[in-house]
């Protein structure tokens, strides 16, 4: 007997012939997660489309709540796998089921029973075992309760050629893709509550990201980078790993707020991150960007004012909260783990420099006359030059690099 | 010591240390190694020479013979020493100012919380001075901690000592602490025979961090902070760090010595930054008056000090927005606020502050970056 860990993968049936490559970035993506928070030995298997990790020193609970953030898993149950070397009776494996139940002594809990048989020379049907499970258990504990529909427990059991697993808690992954298997962006983290959830959902499909944080330093100072920091590493359990590029843009928006209309500061702020970000991309090797923008909840996110970042980068631009309201967001934000840290007051130099009554439909002409007028290409340049650069690890700890390498 | 292209206007937080200094520290550290209170030879030598420096110390603030001057390692440390060692009743009254530095005003209502004492406000004028005569209305026998500040570090307003400390003592049998911080080694200073205890440190006076004093009149009623060793003759246990203390002592008389003459230079400079701003910036406000020469603060109304201090840095300038202790917090300011600062002001609030490093010359490039600087961002005004 041993402790183990069953995990199935979510979504694999879709993959067709791209199975083996999602396999593969789920298990590293495990094997990275348990090395750095289980000091044991392990064994892994693949059996039946599921992972089985062995120990002989149970994982802890903090092992099992780390892989729950997995992108791509469906579940992690605790397991007991008993051996059914010859010899070895059905009896057995009541005994061990009733012993791993031993908490439903004096408990009124419901529960149901569900076998599945991998080995289909089995004699006794799924059902017949099931059956004989469910008597076996409210036979030792009788005020436990069978419920088919919706109960408190579930008591799974499956039977393998030479061994069976008994599991009797399982707990629900993040679920979508394994991380990196649907290809590579860069998020732009700004502080608030939307960016962050929205790199939470698309690590989820599976994207790998690096951030990148438009600081207005001289205009605020180096407080808020402890708060994108903290971000970044609270975004750690969906990603092995990460950079963070801090960007220096305060004299860019100097710049930009000194020579165009007061209205179109934004939207000019704006354009110029999207550059910088595909800049940046381009010398990581990123494909995409991911925006928290959301229609309509400020002025620089109406449909006019979306169109013309849209027009102003090379990659596409994506926002998977577009459609979300800020209540919804706001609740995923504590899901996730990055409310609290969102919430911490900080300097804005948006608020500083923004208009009282910013462009909501741009005019096309200025828009373009303007855009040509700044010339920016070479400031762009030099602020990505300059940027502070940062690796996150799995475990959330960021390191200052300390020369820039563009080695994603 | 400061980097030739650096130019550094905050002496009210910390001081650059002189190269003498520096010299002596480094060397005693290597040489001076031994246990003070140790019984063989090394340490003795060591022990005599804290004495004789602890003496000195006496000798320059007047303080008689049997009074008592103790090494601690910060002036927070000496004044969390004086007002969390008095002994209180539930009912007892401390006399303070919220105007001063938090390691003043922090102790203060954690005693005032522990043993339920009753908390009065030195009352002061919108100018940062302290109102005198209500300042002796307040007066009165359940008082028992009068907390004085003899230079303001964010206003730099000079308190007149002197007349307070004898007000008090006609009226009470109050403990006068007194936080020499700001005025020790930088302005002449005579200890008020009224004076029970104060605290001065090393480091605002070109001496290193770690090391300050406290000076406590004879009879004291303060206990012991740190048990342990029995150092300074019990009342601070803990290994005496003597090359900090020869240092101190060797900042201390630097800082001394022509203090009149160094006095006049700096008052010249301090006004000439007044005549600059003022006349580049007309909606600047200066506030406070009876000021120290070393300190020059204002008010930028309409645009945060800290996007100021900011773009000086980039220039390699380094001026303060509010005391290094609080400046990490936003918005509120609870010294200002004690002064009479409204609170909208208190992001646009700077201090310039002086030192034995500041030249003609440094003061003259503050300027003249300043300048470029507020014609950088004078646009944003308002926001």
């Amino acid at each position: 007997m041993a402790s183990s860990l069953v995990i199935s993968i979510d979504e694999l049936w879709l993959k067709g012939r791209n199975q083996k490559h999602y396999f593969k970035a789920a298990i590293d993506h495990i094997n990275a997660v348990i090395k750095n928070n289980h000091s044991d030995k392990y064994t892994q298997k693949v059996q039946s489309q599921r992972l089985y990790y062995t120990s002989e020193t149970a994982f802890s609970e903090e092992v099992i709540k780390a892989l729950t953030f997995i992108p791509g898993l469906a579940y992690i149950s605790p397991c007991t796998i008993i051996d059914r070397a010859p010899g070895v009776e059905i009896e057995n494996i009541y005994q061990e089921i009733l012993k791993e139940l031993s908490f439903l002594e004096n408990s009124n809990k419901t529960f149901r029973a569900t076998v599945k048989r991998n080995d289909k020379n089995y004699p006794l049907s799924s059902v017949e075992l099931q059956r004989e499970i469910g008597h076996r258990i409210i036979e030792k504990y009788p005020l436990a309760k069978v419920e088919l529909v919706n109960p408190e427990l579930t008591v799974e059991m499956r039977i393998f050629a030479d061994y069976a697993t008994i599991s009797t808690k399982s707990f629900k992954g993040i679920g979508g893709l394994p991380w990196g298997s649907t290809g590579h962006a860069v998020t732009l983290l700004s502080g608030g509550f939307d960016s962050p959830v929205a790199s939470y959902l698309m690590t989820k499909r599976g994207i790998r990201q690096d951030y990148v944080f438009f600081h207005a330093y001289p205009f605020v100072g180096r407080e808020v980078l402890t708060k994108i920091k903290g971000l970044a590493s609270s975004l750690a359990k969906f990603q092995r790993q990460a950079h963070l590029y801090i960007v220096p843009f305060g004299d860019i928006q100097n710049l930009i707020s000194k020579n165009c209309k007061e209205e179109y500061r934004t939207l000019f702020f704006r354009r110029y991150m999207i550059e910088i970000a595909n800049l940046l991309a381009g010398r990581i090797g990123a494909s995409a960007l991911v925006t928290g923008d959301c229609v309509g909840q400020v002025s620089s996110q109406t449909l006019a004012n979306l169109h013309l970042m849209d027009k102003a980068s090379e990659r596409i631009i994506l926002r998977p909260l577009i459609g979300y309201n800020k209540m919804e967001i706001m609740h995923l934000a504590a899901t996730i783990g990055t409310h609290d840290i969102s919430i911490i007051p900080h300097d804005d130099a948006c608020s500083l420099f923004a208009s009282k009554n910013p462009i909501i439909t741009p005019n096309q002409q200025y828009w373009d006359l303007q855009s040509a007028e700044f010339n920016m290409a070479a400031e762009l340049n030099k602020a990505l030059d300059n940027v502070e650069s940062y690796s996150v690890n799995i475990l959330g700890e960021l390191y200052k690099k300390d020369y820039f390498s563009f080695d994603g | 010591m400061l980097k030739e292209a650096m130019n550094y206007f905050d002496h009210a937080a910390t001081s650059p240390i002189y190269p003498e200094v520096l010299d002596i520290l480094s060397k005693s550290l290597r040489e001076d190694f031994a246990n003070p209170s140790s019984q063989h030879l090394l340490g003795h030598a060591l022990k005599e020479n804290i004495d004789q420096i602890r003496m000195d110390f006496m000798r320059r603030l007047k303080a008689k013979s049997d009074d008592h001057f103790y090494f601690t390692s910060s002036a927070t440390e000496s004044n969390n020493t004086v007002i969390r060692g008095l002994s209180f009743m539930e009912g007892d009254s401390i006399l303070f100012s919220r105007a001063d530095h938090p390691s003043v005003v922090a102790p203060i209502e954690f005693v005032a919380n522990q043993k339920k004492l009753n908390l009065i406000e030195i009352p002061l004028e919108s100018d940062g001075t302290i109102n005198l005569e209500k300042f002796i209305a307040l007066l009165d026998p359940s008082i028992k901690l009068v907390a004085l500040t003899s230079v303001n570090n964010q206003s730099g307003v000079i308190n007149d000592i002197d007349s307070l400390a004898r007000l008090v003592k006609e009226k009470t049998k109050a403990h006068i602490h007194l936080d020499a911080v700001q005025s020790f080694g930088k302005i002449p200073l005579v200890l008020n025979p009224a004076i029970d205890s104060l605290s001065i440190t090393a480091h605002k006076i070109g001496g290193p961090k770690g090391i300050a004093g406290l000076f406590l009149k004879k009879n004291h009623a303060v206990s012991a902070l740190l048990l342990g060793g029995g150092q300074e003759n019990g009342f601070r246990s803990s290994t005496e760090a003597y090359p900090l203390i020869l240092a101190f002592h060797t900042a201390m008389k630097l800082s001394t010595t022509n203090l009149e003459v160094e006095l006049a230079r700096l008052r010249l400079l301090n006004d000439f930054i007044h005549s600059q701003l003022s006349a580049e910036i007309p909606s600047l406000l200066t506030p406070f008056k009876k000021t120290s020469p070393y300190i020059f603060s204002f008010l930028l109304p309409g645009i945060s000090s800290d996007i100021v201090l900011r773009h000086l840095e980039r220039r390699e300038i380094y001026i303060s927005s509010t005391s290094a202790c609080s400046s990490r917090k936003t918005g509120f300011n609870p010294s200002l606020f004690a002064m009479g600062i409204p609170e909208h002001y208190h992001k646009n609030f700077l201090r310039i502050s002086l030192g034995r490093t500041s030249s003609e010359q440094e003061v003259e490039r503050l300027m003249a970056e300043f300048k470029k600087v507020w014609s950088d961002i004078k646009h944003l005004k308002g926001k």
